[in-house]
């Protein structure tokens, strides 16, 4: 087979690996519940 | 041995809606669960959302006229999800809103709520018609029914139990039927290669038949096409968004985003191996789209290819559920109740969306018995439509304090209009797929007329 079919698996693995490292990183630097300062400062235009 | 498969399958989806309707008792139960999803129902429904006929016969039709280089579109649809949770599910989420078009009001006011929620029921009536349609070709393919039959089946099953469990019994249903999905598919795979001599076996195959089949059939500007009319849809589409709102937590979201990816990993690799396969078995097939059903009737053994057929069921299911529990949210939530200005008990709520379940399954039925064309295209025109319209007022929007009102239905309007205009038949003007103008005029109209306002 091609490398392009085998390139889509490692491709597919290292992107999901990466991605849970990042969900798991982001985990532990942000606080457990609560609204963000962020999303208190974005008060809707409409309202 | 089928029908023994099926009965087992059947009997699952009836007791998961059962334990959903004892849970549901007010419309949020129905249409958020509560709140309550953890992230491996929160990922399997996920991905059994966005898995449907689309992949399971469009896809499958893909891979066996394109070859090896359609899987490259996945990494697309897996941006467009990491879009959506950095950028959209946690402004959503802390809106407090229950729908996609709810959130609108609540931004932009009363007449974007009402173009949003109109919108998500057109463009998903159309949805709808591609998975009626594709439960028709198998059922006709495989058993030799027909196509009325297939179309009848999972509209009787899918809309009792959506309309008894909403998101409760939905939720946990699409666990069951994305396991069912990866059962399916991984046990053909096998039976595939053996009948081909192994993955050498199929490479010579389709070296044989075609050798742009091993390489790129499809230039990069195509794939990008694909992956973009994915990723853009999936990072705004209220289908997938709204599964936010109904985790325990932004944490929860995430991870849950990571078991989508697994799900639709394994489940895309195998799609891809049953394409490759059927092209290399059955070169000369009358239609693309006949590849998976021709392969479960003709090709796997009858355990193998019952799996197969229920995990297409399975995959046409989870989508016809979440189409019919968003498109009647919007209807009930967004349509009916700010109509009767807010005066509905949560009771009649909850009977309303039980009702527009019912009618918005039947809709649709008229337009699968017609000739349409092939399944994933129709897919693809509604992905198209739903991401010209909401991709700059729920991406930016929610990301952007200066975003107004009018900004927002005036690039809803104008995406929608672009989108329509530039997919009439004929070549696209430019060569350029209708999503990129469509998408790209809607953020310039909602920047622009948004700081016009201001200014």
């Amino acid at each position: 087979m091609p490398w392009n079919f085998y390139g889509w698996f490692v491709f597919a693995a290292v992107f999901i690996a990466a991605y849970f490292v990042w969900v798991w990183f982001s985990g532990r630097n942000r606080p457990a519940r609560g609204r963000s300062p962020e999303a208190e400062s974005l008060k809707p235009d409409a309202e | 041995m089928l029908v023994l498969i099926v009965l087992t399958y059947f009997g699952a989806v009836v007791t998961l809606a059962w334990f959903g309707y004892r849970r549901t008792r007010t419309a949020a139960d129905f249409v958020v669960a509560g709140r309550t999803l953890g992230a491996l129902v929160g990922g399997a429904t996920l991905a059994a959302t966005q898995i449907s006929a689309g992949t399971f016969v469009g896809t499958v039709g893909l891979h066996y006229m394109a070859g090896v280089c359609f899987a490259w579109v996945w990494p697309g649809a897996w941006l467009g999800w990491i879009v959506a949770v950095v950028f959209v599910a946690p402004r959503l989420r802390e809106s407090g809103a229950l729908t996609l078009p709810d959130y609108f009001s609540r931004r932009y006011g009363a007449a974007a709520r009402t173009f949003a929620a109109a919108l998500i029921v057109v463009a998903y009536t159309i949805f709808l018609v591609a998975q009626y349609k594709a439960s028709g070709i198998i059922v006709n393919a495989v058993l030799g029914w027909p196509e009325w039959t297939g179309i009848a089946l999972v509209l009787a099953s899918t809309t009792v139990y959506s309309l008894l469990g909403g998101l409760h019994g939905g939720a946990r249903i699409d666990l069951l039927q994305a396991l069912v999905m990866v059962t399916g598919v991984v046990t053909a795979v096998p039976y595939l290669l053996s009948h081909l001599g192994g993955l050498d076996g199929l490479a010579r195959h389709l070296g044989t038949v075609d050798p742009r089949l091993l390489g790129w059939f499809y230039g990069w500007r195509e794939l990008l096409a694909f992956g973009a009319v994915f990723g853009l849809s999936l990072a705004a589409t209220p289908l997938e968004i709204t599964r936010f709102l109904a985790m325990r937590d932004l944490t929860t979201a995430r991870y849950a985003v990571g078991v989508g990816f697994i799900f639709q990993a394994v489940i895309g690799a195998a799609i891809m191996m049953i394409g490759l396969s059927m092209r290399a078995l059955f070169p000369g097939l009358p239609s693309a789209d006949q590849a998976s059903s021709v392969m479960a009737a003709h090709v796997l053994t009858p355990i193998a290819g019952s799996l197969l057929v229920v995990a297409a069921f399975s995959a046409i299911m989870s989508t016809v559920n979440a189409l019919l529990l968003v498109a009647s949210a919007s209807v009930v939530h967004d349509i009916y109740v700010p109509i009767r200005k807010g005066a509905v008990s949560d009771r009649r709520r909850l009977l309303s969306n039980r009702v527009a379940i019912v009618l918005l399954a039947l809709v649709p039925v008229w337009f699968a018995v017609h000739d349409v064309p092939l399944v994933q295209f129709i897919v693809l025109f509604q992905a198209k439509l739903i991401a010209s319209s909401f991709f700059a007022p729920v991406v930016i929007g929610l990301n952007w304090k200066r975003a107004s009102a009018p900004g927002a239905l005036a690039s809803m309007l104008a995406g929608l209009v672009v989108c329509i205009l530039w997919s009439l038949p004929g070549r696209p003007p430019l060569g350029l797929d209708a999503i990129f103008p469509g998408v790209a005029v809607s953020i310039v109209v909602f920047v622009s007329v948004s700081l016009a306002g201001h200014a």
